[in-house]
């Protein structure tokens, strides 16, 4: 498991790349490799709880989250540009932010996680 | 053990002999269900090495679980990781060396159907069955099937051989019950609450599918796992719900077990603890004659109980390994060497251990005999031998006496006891022997805040190395003011700067003191208390009585110049029930001529010239 965590973060920035669109006002996240089934990019309330639970965002930002299997995109559009800059700093963070959380839950540090919040499902 | 070429005594240094094989980068996994002879449908998850020919046959490792087969992890992790990325060591290190792996949903769990009435029922050890029927039919097996697991899984490993189906052909359970009551629920005939209960609300989350349960007691899971794995055709999950619901109808076994005190005490359809134990079937086992690889720790519960009783009865051929680690190998458990920073053997070491003796029986030679191997703590050495307790050692008793001592005089005088008013406060802590059935590291450094609490007796320092390996016992001529009560021994050294260190413990409750005559279930290697309500009497208050029973077998080194201490309490505050529920007792414990409580310890002494 610990082999697994110390390659996460790479992983993740190999296999998943994060797209600005500046004039419209949204992030896309593309996956490459395999090809990935809609329940397995995940559903729009997963995104949502990765970018709280895990990313750390706190505010209530209105966004319209779509996850097309068929272009294996997950695609986040925004109100306006500052809660679309808010996620674009948690989502270029977000790989290594969870890395090293799965490390230290993995070492029992349950500090770490205890105001995490809940996952909604 | 046949031709293998040992370099020394540690079992992980063991030379097989099978040859080498084609090796795989990577594997596929898929997940359906299988149905069972009565129409439940069972869920696995199939792991193949990537890249296999399609005529090409494998042997495969089954292992059955009530802890999720996979899961179905959150995102990101998900987007990367497979669902088999939960289990530690990685299986890619079996499929890499051609093994197929069939991850099992035991019923009443995760995504398959039914429910259960308690842990490792008849319907689910039968299920083994059908499970290896379907698996020998696949295209891409070799018809041979062999099994490990750690803990509940290596109980339904051990219990896949109770089947006698002839594709099972060989199985390695590592810490694993060999009999439910006094290994699990009621060591010394003490109700374990703490585990019980938990492990029981665990199970309930589990097989309703809340990972939520995880985030206080194994947060890496809650932050990985959203739930378990649903087979690949439920992308919208409504066959899990369905399969959730059939899962209501699981019984528990704290809500069995925790207003029962006997052996004997009736389960809800009639059955009795010893349905859930390995030792029932030890005729099955025996028919079977299926290798066996086990593995174990001094300081897992009464799990070393199980281990050392598993190698004494089976006639099985049977490598036995006991190190010192806790309960699953995933941190050290040597008290004498409490700074150890890891575990060894580390787990990738160890699986290519358990890889190698899969290869040597379905490949190379087969295992013969038995041999066990063990580790002795403070002297850091692996010891092997075909017989426990091992040969060379010689009983040694040391007598309570005068000024909090120890001896190996017997008394002399015709007054001596030591009055303790029991403390229902004193604890062993919540990162135990027993705790660590949950996968906890084990710490007990705390001995000197903890024996404040307890009645000690310590011994003069030993004029050489002497070595204790085996089970030792203890024998106490008491009197209580109450009528119920629990004794909890613990067995410590003292070091040069006045450490202590714990190394192992006994318990019993007192209302099972009587030494039964009965034959035992199977064969123990000490005192023997049936548990049954039979034999069960409350203490007379006042009147004194012999109390005897074994501590839990041990390998330790005790260095010239250190000291034995032996610390006794009456409760455990955060693991066992409290004994008597109400009250607090006094307990008597005599040490004159004609009561000369002792301990009687299995020692070699060493040669330190």
């Amino acid at each position: 498991m610990e082999n697994i965590i110390d390659g996460l973060k790479n992983m993740l920035k190999e296999q998943v790349s994060i797209n600005i669109d500046d004039i419209k006002l949204k992030i896309s996240l593309d996956f490459k490799g395999e090809k990935k089934r809609k329940d397995e990019l995940g559903k729009e309330s997963e995104v949502k709880d990765m970018l709280k639970v895990i990313g750390g965002l706190t505010e209530d930002i209105q966004m319209d989250i779509n996850v097309d299997e068929e272009s294996q995109k997950i695609t986040i559009e925004f109100k306006n540009k500052e809660d679309m800059i808010n996620v674009q700093n948690i989502l270029e963070n977000l790989w290594e932010k969870a890395s090293e959380l799965l490390k230290k839950a993995f070492l029992g540090d349950f500090m770490a996680i205890k105001d995490l919040g809940d996952f909604t499902e | 053990m046949s031709k293998n070429i040992e370099s020394d005594n540690n079992p992980f240094h063991l030379k097989w002999n099978f040859p080498q094989r084609k090796t795989y980068k990577d594997y596929t996994t898929s997940n359906i269900h299988i149905p069972m002879r009565d129409g439940v449908k069972i869920a696995v998850t199939i792991c193949l090495p990537k890249g296999i020919d399609p005529e090409q046959k494998l042997p495969t490792l089954l292992y059955q679980t009530r802890y999720w087969r996979a899961a179905k992890l959150r995102i990101p992790f998900r987007w990367v990781l497979k669902e088999t990325s939960i289990f530690t060591p990685s299986p890619a290190l079996f499929t890499k060396r051609g093994y197929a792996i069939v991850y099992v949903d035991v019923r009443g769990c995760g995504a398959s159907f039914g429910s259960r009435p308690y842990p490792f029922s008849k319907e689910e050890v039968k299920d083994g069955a059908d499970i290896v029927d379907w698996i020998i039919s696949q295209p891409w097996s070799n018809g041979n099937v062999v099994s490990n697991g750690i803990s509940y899984t290596a109980t339904t490993a051990e219990q896949l051989a109770v089947n006698n189906h002839p594709a099972v052909k060989a199985i390695m359970p590592g810490h694993g019950l060999w009999d439910a009551y006094t290994d699990v629920a009621f060591p010394g005939g003490c109700f374990d609450h703490a585990f019980v209960q938990l492990w029981s609300f665990v199970g309930r989350n589990l097989d309703q599918n809340n990972s939520k349960a995880f985030k206080e007691l194994i947060p890496y899971l809650w932050l990985l796992m959203k739930g378990v794995k649903p087979i690949d055709i439920d992308t919208d999950q409504k066959i899990l719900e369905e399969a959730k619901e059939e899962h209501l109808s699981n019984e528990y076994v704290y809500d069995l077990l925790h207003d029962k005190d006997f052996r004997d005490d009736s389960l809800p359809d009639g059955a009795t603890p010893d349905e859930i134990s390995s030792f029932i079937y030890q005729d099955q086992f025996e028919k079977s004659n299926v290798p066996i690889l086990s593995w174990c720790a001094w300081l897992d519960s009464a799990y070393i109980d199980a281990h050392i009783n598993r190698f004494i009865n089976l006639k099985n051929p049977h490598i036995a390994i006991i190190g010192a680690w806790n309960h699953g190998a995933l941190y050290p458990a040597d008290p004498l060497n409490p700074d150890k920073p890891e575990v060894t053997p580390s787990p990738k070491e160890r699986i290519t251990t358990w890889i190698d003796f899969f290869d040597s029986i379905l490949y190379g030679e087969e295992i013969k005999g038995k041999t066990l191997y063990y580790y002795t703590m403070g002297e850091e050495k692996w010891n092997k031998t075909q017989v426990w307790p091992p040969e060379g050692f010689t009983r040694m008793k040391w007598y309570l006496s005068e000024n909090n001592t120890i001896t190996t005089k017997k008394p002399e005088n015709d007054a001596g006891e030591d009055n303790y008013k029991v403390s229902f406060t004193a604890t062993s802590g919540r990162l135990n022997r027993w705790w660590t059935l949950l996968g906890l590291p084990i710490d007990y450094s705390n001995r000197e805040k903890a024996d404040k609490k307890l009645l000690t007796y310590t011994s003069p320092p030993f004029e050489e190395d002497v070595e204790i390996t085996g089970h030792a016992t203890i024998t106490l001529f008491l009197r209580s003011t109450h009528d119920d009560g629990a004794i909890f021994a613990y067995l410590e050294e003292i070091d040069d700067n006045g450490n202590i260190h714990y190394f192992t413990d006994g318990n019993l409750r007192l209302i099972h003191r009587k030494i039964s005559t009965d034959t035992p279930p199977y064969e123990i290697l000490i005192p023997y208390h049936s548990f049954k309500k039979k034999d069960a009497s409350p203490m007379i208050p006042g009147e004194i009585t012999e109390v005897t029973f074994g501590f839990r077998p041990t390998s330790v080194l005790i260095r010239k110049g250190h000291r034995l201490k032996l610390a006794i309490a009456g409760a455990d505050k955060d693991t066992f029930r409290k004994y008597p529920t109400d009250g607090k007792p006094t307990i008597t414990i005599a040490r004159n001529a004609s009561y000369a409580s002792y301990i009687d310890v299995p020692i070699k002494k060493k040669n330190n010239s």
